[in-house]
């Protein structure tokens, strides 16, 4: 299919008629931001709809025709495009009008999507849905791209086979399947016809006849469960290869994780070792005290003065006031007995035994002698009497509060050695608290390389979720285990395959001999012939898919190294699944799968996929597709955007492509076409712009305009 | 025998210790600084049933707040007399520090007797006089009274400076132990008290 010419009328920025002529090749289409490059895409997949969906949006209507249009007048949406296709000329259209009313409300109506053959002697007008028999709407997704996100369909497993099948003779296989089949069972017939005629051997070929029934049952059966044991094989591979590229960031993620555990552990005990409750500590532990040593001074030094001269006053008071009986009382005291004189035991002895022991002489009871010794006794008694007497001394003082205070500065001298450390005792405390805070820090310090750790792994997974990694992980065993199940069961199912078609095999050939010399016997020779050449297009099948899928690595890598001169770029293979779906996918040189290329490396090997399906097919001569794409490059240095360009245009295919390349900034804040590079291209450029002058704030004002530059 | 009945009051307050007299007294404080420090810094003026919303306070009781404001006075060695206005705190000496109900806090009453301490050191009675009956016991408690609400005082003074300057200069855990140590570090280094105050 070469598209010949895209007309977009009315939609949108494009005002009124225009018209772009393309060539089989390269087109490129060149205009800044709001010119018009994605409407211009946008109106091609306006006109490919063949759902029906968006008939007539009113959206699509070029507001400054709307505003133009006077009241009750009406105009017309239209995009056609006129392409060839297998040698016939089409123009595709899409058209509805559009009316202004008196009160400037926009309606719409006439909506037509027409497919016109133009078959050289006269024009066929049939339905636009129709179209999708020139390009099937599955397949549109691989011809138009937006952006370089939308390349990733080719990541799709299925997308391969759908482009394989498409593209390639393979699909040309599934009629003569169909047809040997057809042909099988009717040779099969004919001979079971012919050979019911056979009386004689009934009861074997009943038997036979059960056995390849049987077997073919079984086969059915055995069939199935490949299939199904593929299908789970291939899906527990699939995500175990997804796992295989973060299986390690996983792990990584795990250990990080433990880490930050312990470490917040280790934060939270220590925390909960700092005591910074400073001004409780003022008042529970007294560390207000601490400038107190100077006040217990000045108390003690003071108390003491005040004591000792209160003794002082009351010995002076005591000397003078109470002097008689002081000196009596010292009289007694200090002019004691004569030593010859005995105490008051001895003395009462004597007085007892009626015998002065001191000269030896007798004093009965009542002489002068006794009566003498018991007067000195009384007055011995009487002068240790003496202090007693004091009674009648005024106390000097009422009160004893000096005392109290005496006494309290007693008290706290022997506290007062707590009081002095205090000072230590605190700084202590602090101390401690700060090295407490120095090893937060730390620990926070510590915590913050893992978590930067952390974010650096979950980063590099390509928009996994934590949760999602730290569960692959814990999958991996499990899914190992059910895809290596399903493997060894899938060996399991071929063996007893091989066993059974060996069985049903003898039972055919039994069944073919059975009939010779027989008038069945040319039908069972047919049959078996019929049966043998649609086994041989099975694995011829199998054969060209190869060759197909080995071609298509071969010419994707020769467009790789063309796209990637200069650059790092792998290798591309296209895997084979076990379900017979394939898998185009970068590899680096050690056969280790490349998960993430960087975006400009994944756009060029993706398309080098693409355009080598599109070279291949056209090698066939087959249905060759053009190739849309709206901004593919954004990732492209220019140097690379430039060999992508040449690579393209040197294609020969028709390729479209809408960009901004080639537009640089001028000194005056003007949008300048760099004319060196566009006259590198080997192809058709067309330049869209606003029509200037517009108002950046109507959008009735903004119109796109079109000119060909070469 | 009318002699006797007189002496009643006398005898009970002689077997009174001075401490104890003391301890049944309350402090004074000037009734501005209920807003500008007491209610800023503790619980004072919230009952206990209310305690919900005295969370975040620095201290608890009132009692609390003036005791860091009498030992600033103390330490600083100034004394301001109170205004007319003045108010009563509400709470007798002899129950600072019993703290028997609060969470995570140790009681302190052992502090009570050191500032008994400071005020006998730093008032000039003629305890003579006070042990021989020419001067009433009454008046010199009131004497060390009047020292301890003239250093609060001066404290009070202090903290609402402070709280003027930043509204939240007592919420840090280090505020009034680093008023201390700046004090107590000035004067143990024996310099002047002129200095200590230019500080705060």
């Amino acid at each position: 299919m070469i598209i010949q010419k895209i007309e977009i009328q009315n939609f949108r920025s494009y005002y009124k008629s225009n018209t772009f002529d393309l060539i089989d090749g390269f087109n490129l289409i060149i205009g800044s931001n709001g010119d018009g490059k994605t409407t211009f895409y946008e109106a091609l997949e306006w006109l490919f709809r063949t759902d029906g969906t968006n008939k007539m949006d009113e959206k699509n209507i070029s507001k400054k025709r709307c505003e133009e249009l006077f009241a009750n007048d009406s105009d017309e949406v239209r995009v056609a495009m006129t392409y060839e296709h297998k040698g016939k000329q089409k123009i595709l259209e899409k058209i509805f009008r559009f009316t202004k009313s008196y009160d400037g409300e926009i309606s719409t109506s006439n909506y037509s999507f027409t497919l016109t053959e133009n078959n050289g002697v006269e024009r066929v007008n049939k339905d636009g849905v129709l179209f999708d028999r020139d390009i099937p709407s599955e397949m549109r997704k691989f011809i138009m791209f937006k952006g370089e996100a939308d390349l990733n369909v080719l990541e799709n497993s299925n997308a391969l086979k759908l482009l394989v099948d498409t593209f390639s003779d393979v699909k040309d296989f599934d009629a003569y399947f169909a047809f040997m089949e057809y042909a099988t069972k009717k040779a099969d017939q004919a001979r079971d016809n012919a050979q019911r005629l056979d009386k004689k051997n009934t009861d074997r070929l009943k038997q036979l006849h059960y056995t390849i029934e049987q077997e073919g049952k079984l086969l059915d059966d055995i069939e199935r469960e490949i299939k199904i044991k593929e299908n789970e094989a291939v899906n527990f591979e699939g995500l175990l290869k997804n796992i295989e590229q973060s299986k390690e960031a996983s792990k990584l993620l795990i250990a990080v994780n433990r880490r930050i555990e312990s470490l917040s552990q280790k934060r939270s005990d220590t925390a909960a070792r700092i005591r910074e409750n400073y001004t409780i500590n003022l008042l529970d532990d007294m560390w207000i005290l601490i400038g107190f040593d100077r006040i217990a001074e000045e108390y003690s030094s003071k108390v003491s003065a005040v004591d000792r001269k209160r003794r002082k006053l009351e010995k002076d008071y005591l000397l003078s006031a109470g002097a008689e009986k002081v000196i009596k009382k010292m009289q007694t005291d200090f002019t004691p007995l004569p030593v010859h004189i005995p105490g008051r035991k001895i003395m009462q002895e004597m007085l007892d035994e009626e015998v002065c022991k001191i000269c030896g002489r007798p004093a009965k009871m009542h002489t002068p002698e006794w009566e003498f010794m018991l007067n000195r006794l009384k007055e011995y008694e009487e002068s240790l009497k003496v202090t007693k007497d004091d009674d009648d001394i005024e106390p000097y003082y009422k009160n004893n509060y000096v005392v109290e205070l005496q006494k309290r500065d007693t008290s706290l001298n022997d506290n007062l050695s707590r009081v002095t450390t205090m000072r230590h005792t605190i700084h202590e405390a602090i101390a401690f608290n700060n090295r407490l805070h120095d090893d937060i820090k730390k620990i926070d310090a510590n915590l913050n390389i893992e978590f930067e750790q952390k974010k650096r792994i979950l980063a590099q997974t390509d928009g996994l979720s934590e949760e999602q990694l730290l569960a692959n992980y814990e999958n991996i065993s499990d899914w190992m285990d059910k895809k290596n199940r399903a493997e060894n069961r899938i060996d399991v199912l071929k063996r007893q395959r091989e066993q059974h078609r060996g069985v049903l095999e003898d039972a055919q050939i039994a069944l073919s001999k059975l009939s010779e010399g027989t008038s069945a016997a040319i039908y069972a020779k047919t049959a078996l012939i019929i049966r043998q050449i649609s086994e041989a297009f099975k694995s011829a099948k199998e054969e060209n898919k190869k060759r197909l899928l080995s071609a298509i690595e071969d010419e994707s890598n020769m467009f790789l190294e063309k796209l990637n001169t200069n650059d790092f770029k792998g290798t591309i293979r296209i895997l084979e699944k076990m379900n017979g779906q394939g898998e185009a996918v970068l590899m680096n040189n050690d056969h280790a799968r490349i998960f993430n290329p960087n975006t400009a490396l994944k756009t060029t090997y993706l398309m080098s996929v693409l355009f080598a399906i599109g070279k291949l097919s056209s090698e066939r001569d087959k249905t060759e597709l053009p190739l849309l794409f709206d901004a593919p490059t954004s990732s492209f240095t220019d140097t690379k955007e430039n060999e992508f360009f040449n690579v393209i245009s040197k294609l020969n295919k028709q390729v479209i492509i809408v960009t901004k390349s080639f537009l640089r900034d001028g000194s005056n804040g003007e949008t300048i076409l760099d004319t060196n590079r566009v006259n590198d291209i080997n192809g058709r450029v067309f330049r869209i712009e606003k029509k200037k002058p517009f108002d950046d704030k109507k959008l009735g004002t903004i119109q796109t305009i079109i000119s060909k530059i070469k | 025998m009318a002699d006797t009945y007189n002496n009643i009051e006398e005898l009970v307050k002689q077997d009174e210790k001075l401490i104890d007299i003391w301890g049944r007294k309350d402090a004074y404080f000037e009734k501005k600084y209920e807003q500008s420090v007491l209610r800023v810094v503790s619980d004072y003026g919230i009952g206990a049933s209310e305690n919900t919303t005295a969370k975040g306070k620095v201290l608890g009781s009132g009692y609390e707040a003036y005791i860091m404001a009498f030992f600033i006075g103390l330490y600083s060695d100034k004394r301001l007399p109170l205004s007319e206005d003045n108010k009563k705190l509400g709470q007798p000496i002899n129950k600072w520090g019993n703290l028997d109900s609060k969470k995570f806090r140790k009681a302190y009453s052992g502090l009570r007797s050191y500032i008994f301490i400071a005020l006998v050191a730093k008032t000039d009675i003629d305890w003579i006089a006070v042990d021989k009956g020419d001067i009433k016991v009454e008046s010199a408690i009131s004497a060390l009274l009047e020292t301890m609400d003239e250093y609060a005082n001066y404290g009070f003074s202090v903290m609402e400076e402070k709280l003027k300057v930043d509204p939240s200069y007592f919420f840090s855990n280090r505020a009034f132990l680093d008023i201390f140590l700046q004090l107590t570090d000035k004067t143990s280094r024996n310099n002047s008290d002129e200095e200590v105050v230019e500080d705060l």
